[in-house]
């Protein structure tokens, strides 16, 4: 039994070695594993960053957050799509960040993408449109592109964004 | 006994008058702004002239509804605590609300105008004007990042 269990075993580990030497999309791991983890989501998301606060059309919505509030939204982005994409994240949820303004330990809850995104002004004084949509999602794959993504993980979190046209475009421009 | 409180009061003819001044007079900026109501009525209206600001709107452009109703509640419980009133204020301190997004001296002259407009539509008296603007004048080193 022992020998059995041990055996099945290497086979399975030989089994995800191929698979993932193959560089194809493994069944058997989740676009999280994929992505590397928090960390590698982590990387993904803060290189979106200056392409999204530059933007020429949404780098106006990103001008009034403090450095403490862009590092909060960096990380709640990054537990909302370790979620999404099958990691051992929840979502909303409440985190633990040292802020980069002065290293002291704060909390802080991370919104539904509803109460995050309704009711903005942005340019227009309409809130987000769904071409602001667009523009988001072109940083972010712009980052992915950038960190070596493969192209059908990247469409993976495309996919993700994506679902969230909904609650994140403002109600008013539908 | 009665005797010696007002001899006492005579000999102290000054300080006692300063006493009495004080327990009659001196009621918190926050008691004479009116109040938790008042001030939260002004804070909505300084809101408004802020995030519609032709200088300062382009900072609250990005706050959601959400965000903005936070913002309000949290300046609500600020004033109300600076003023010498019963509140705790609960947000961030204002060095980390505000650090990078480069409040200029300009920025900060236009924040002083639109207060100003607010509390004349609220009428609030010269005296209360002034010690108002005293208790937030030493922020601006705090908020302001761009000359
Ligand atoms: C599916 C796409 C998107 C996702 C998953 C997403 C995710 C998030 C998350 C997790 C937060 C932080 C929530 C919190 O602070 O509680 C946030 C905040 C924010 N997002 Fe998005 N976002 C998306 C699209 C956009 C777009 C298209 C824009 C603008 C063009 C945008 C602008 C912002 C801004 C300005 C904030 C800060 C809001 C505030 O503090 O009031 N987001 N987003
Ligand atoms: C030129 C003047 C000012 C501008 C443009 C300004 C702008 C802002 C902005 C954009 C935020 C949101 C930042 C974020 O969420 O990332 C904020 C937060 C805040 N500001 Fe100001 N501000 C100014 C002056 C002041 C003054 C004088 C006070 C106090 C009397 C004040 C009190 C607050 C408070 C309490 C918060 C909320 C902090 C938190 O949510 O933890 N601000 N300010």
């Amino acid at each position: 039994m022992r020998r059995y269990v041990l055996g099945t075993f290497a086979l399975l580990a030989s089994t995800g070695f191929i698979l993932s030497s193959c560089g194809g999309s493994s069944s058997a791991q989740t676009p999280f594993e994929r992505l590397g983890g928090e960390q590698g989501i982590r990387k993904v998301v803060s290189d979106a960053v200056p392409c999204l606060a530059t933007d020429p059309n949404i780098g106006v919505f990103f001008r009034g957050l403090s450095a403490d509030s862009l590092e909060r939204i960096q990380l709640c982005l990054t537990k909302q799509l370790c979620a999404a994409a099958g990691g051992p994240c929840t979502y909303p949820t409440t985190i633990t960040y040292t802020s980069p303004v002065d290293g002291v330990q704060r909390t802080y809850t991370c919104r539904p993408m509803r109460a995050s995104h309704q009711g903005m002004l942005g340019p227009g004084g309409k809130g987000i449109a769904n071409g602001d949509l667009d523009s988001f999602k072109a940083c972010v794959q712009k980052s992915m592109q950038q960190n070596g993504v493969p192209s059908d993980l990247q469409q993976a979190v495309l996919n993700i964004l994506e679902s969230q046209r909904n609650d994140v475009v403002d109600d008013r421009n539908k | 006994m009665r005797k010696t409180a007002l001899s006492l009061m005579l000999v102290f003819g000054l300080s006692s008058l300063t006493f009495a001044e004080m327990m009659h007079k001196e009621k918190t900026l926050y008691q004479r702004l009116g109040g938790y109501d008042a001030i939260s009525a002004v804070v909505k209206d300084l809101a408004v002239r802020l995030v519609t600001d032709k200088q300062l709107g382009i900072y609250f452009k990005g706050l959601s509804n959400d965000s903005k109703n936070k913002l309000i509640a949290h300046l609500t419980d600020f004033v109300c605590s600076a003023t010498g009133g019963p509140c705790i204020y609960t947000g961030r301190d204002m060095k980390t609300a505000h650090e990078g997004l480069g409040i200029s001296d300009s920025d900060w002259n236009r924040f002083v105008e639109l207060t100003k407009e607010t509390l004349n539509k609220f009428r609030v008296p010269p005296k209360e004007q002034q010690e108002f603007l005293q208790a937030v004048a030493p922020l601006k080193s705090v908020i302001v990042e761009k000359k």
